[in-house]
């Protein structure tokens, strides 16, 4: 029996966390595997239910250093360090994205979740993009591709796709509108700027930052089944993410009916297909996308065959227990071979730090560079005579003065 | 080879097994694993002996719990030096069994598999032949054109992996008697829609 910790930062109902809870309740319900959820952290946001993690141990770091485990996984990038605390046979880390893009170049958070990958691991990851990405970056690790599954008996794929040929077009747009590469508000936006009747409903787990304008009404944050019948009284799911690894929502809505306008977000090449189960939209094109959508709901036809071509998607897409299987042949892969040389990446590990170390020199250097342009424009406007003229143009009589004075002149 | 009313079916099977020929032409004995085994792999690992080509041609999508099986198959390749082909059909193309196979399972499965396994397509080809009369039909098919998604695919590993051959086949069509389907199936439907207007 395989004993595997999977190590997360809290046990949040975000769909990263949800992924890893999916994949160790399978495992240790229908794979036999002792599996352990190690919180890099103490718990301090909402959580799942304990029914949600049955058969599964929640463990604090502390509690699973006692421990020794086959194989330690991490999950994000901040639980690495949480990873190699705790005696395990093996290291592997599952990754869900290619996490340094979801932070700026200034923020210094993008360095370290660019190193970890560079840690003596094997890979397992849920997308052919971040795989093909993970292999020209790390030819000497193993990289295994367990994609996410769909829970079934939630998202019930429909018998059949039933036409609808009246009615404004039903679209839905879900997310966290604070989050900046979710792209909720340019959604919104572009349903405002289509032509033809609409009916927008956005699904938003927390509200803020959340452009209401044009919203037909605002749900959420709501349970998955309740998602489910959302997604039943949906014609389109609007995507229009800047970042994804591999994203479910459209993929959930496919199961039920609905399909996809997206942007062309890494990962919606694992199943949306142009012009077959939805549409692909330019980035930053709030008119083509508004065009899309218009399209859509004048073309009945066309609306129609891609919800059918989505529904025929769904079926083929694997469920979470087929997941499962893959996910524990993986993870009996990563225990039986050998472990890599914990040595063979460190020159390029240091080189990486390296040059993330040059790049933040370069920022520093532009940083004071900019400094010393403001201290010289501040001594500027401190001079004689210059002082006291920014000081006169902030007095009222003064500028009315001076535009009276400019429309004199243009005379 | 007999081919009668699935053409396409019975021209893919046939060149699947042409292709592994080469392959079973290096092992010592051919086992044929069936679906009844995915719940006995313990079993299948006794019954496999050295060197052995293991075909599991077509079980995969047919039961919902493959790991174990799978597990089984790479200890053979492992520990008994055996060779194992495995089919799997195109799922996008229609409704998914036990467990589903598409284009990105296969790339899972391979991804487990390691580096050595071998993955093939199975494409289903359209033809024509000409022959003039007394002449022996041409006894080689030529493919003109890409190859677009394929219908299946084999996954070979182990031994003699490498050897998995690129084969293809094509069988006589009986138009007229594909004809005389259609055309019964149409007169069933007459059928069927006039009783119930009846």
């Amino acid at each position: 029996m395989l004993d595997v910790a999977f190590v997360v930062n809290d046990l949040a109902l975000s769909g990263g966390v949800g992924v890893v809870v999916q994949h160790a309740r399978q495992l240790a319900a229908r794979h036999g595997m002792d599996v352990t959820l190690v919180l890099a952290r103490p718990l301090t946001d909402p959580t799942w239910g304990y029914d949600d993690l049955e058969h599964l141990h929640v463990a604090s770091l502390d509690e699973a250093r006692a421990r020794q485990f086959d194989i330690a996984v991490s999950t994000w990038w901040e639980t690495a360090p949480a990873t190699f605390a705790l005696r395990a046979r093996r290291y592997a880390s599952f990754v869900q994205s290619l996490e340094d893009r979801f932070y700026s170049p200034e923020e210094p958070e993008r360095t370290a979740a660019g190193l970890v990958l560079d840690l003596p691991v094997a890979f397992i990851t849920e997308a052919r993009w971040i795989r093909d990405t993970l292999s020209d970056l790390r030819p000497d690790a193993r990289c295994l591709l367990v994609r996410n599954g769909i829970d079934k008996d939630v998202f019930v794929p429909l018998e059949r796709v039933v036409p609808r040929f009246d009615g404004p077009l039903r679209i839905l747009v879900e997310g966290y509108a604070g989050t900046w590469f979710k792209g909720v508000n340019a959604s919104v936006a572009a349903v405002r700027a289509m032509r033809e009747p609409a009916q927008l409903t956005v699904v938003a787990p927390d509200r803020t930052g959340l452009d209401v304008r044009g919203v037909d009404r605002v749900v959420g944050p709501v349970p998955q089944r309740e998602m489910a019948d959302l997604y039943a009284q949906t014609d389109v799911v609007l995507k229009l993410s800047r970042v994804e690894g591999m994203y479910g929502p459209p993929l959930e809505g496919f199961h039920r009916g609905a399909t996809v306008v997206t942007t062309e977000v890494t990962g919606h090449e694992e199943y949306v297909v142009h012009g077959r189960n939805g549409l692909v939209v330019d980035w930053d094109d709030l008119g083509g996308t508004a065009h899309a959508l218009d399209l859509l709901a004048r073309d009945r036809r066309l609306l129609h065959e891609l919800r059918c071509g989505a529904l025929a998607t769904a079926r083929s897409w694997p469920s979470w227990e087929q997941a499962g299987e893959l996910m524990a042949l993986a993870l009996r892969t990563i225990a039986r071979e050998p472990a890599p040389d914990p040595y063979a990446h460190v020159p390029r590990l240091l080189s990486d730090a390296r040059s993330q170390l040059e790049h933040h020199r370069v920022h520093l250097r532009e940083l004071s560079a900019a400094r010393r342009d403001v201290a010289k424009f501040d001594r500027i406007r401190a001079l004689p005579g210059i002082r006291q003229y920014l000081a006169l143009k902030r007095i009222e009589r003064v500028q009315k003065g001076i535009a009276a004075s400019r429309k004199l002149l243009r005379r | 080879m007999s081919i009668d009313a699935q053409p396409a079916l019975a021209a893919e099977r046939e060149a699947r097994e042409r292709a592994i020929e080469p392959v079973a032409a290096a092992c010592a004995t051919r086992i044929d694993v069936t679906s009844a085994d995915a719940d006995h792999p313990a079993a299948l690992r006794e019954r496999v002996p050295e060197g052995a080509l293991v075909a599991c041609l077509d079980v995969l999508d047919r039961v919902p719990a493959f790991a174990a099986l799978v597990e089984a198959l790479q200890e053979l390749a492992r520990d008994k030096g055996a060779t194992v082909v495995l089919g799997v059909p195109n799922d996008q193309l229609g409704a998914p069994g036990a467990s589903s196979w598409t284009d990105g399972a296969v790339e899972e499965l391979r991804s487990v598999l390691g580096p050595g396994a071998v993955v093939a397509g199975v494409h289903e080809l359209r033809g024509a032949a000409v022959v003039p009369e007394g002449t022996e039909p041409p006894g080689s098919v030529e493919v003109a054109g890409a190859l677009l998604a394929p219908v299946g695919w084999l996954l070979a590993f182990g031994a003699h992996a490498q050897r998995l051959g690129a084969r293809a086949v094509a069988g006589p069509v009986d138009t007229v008697d594909q004809r005389r389907h259609v055309l019964a199936l149409e007169a069933d439907r007459d059928a069927l829609r006039a009783l119930r207007d009846h």
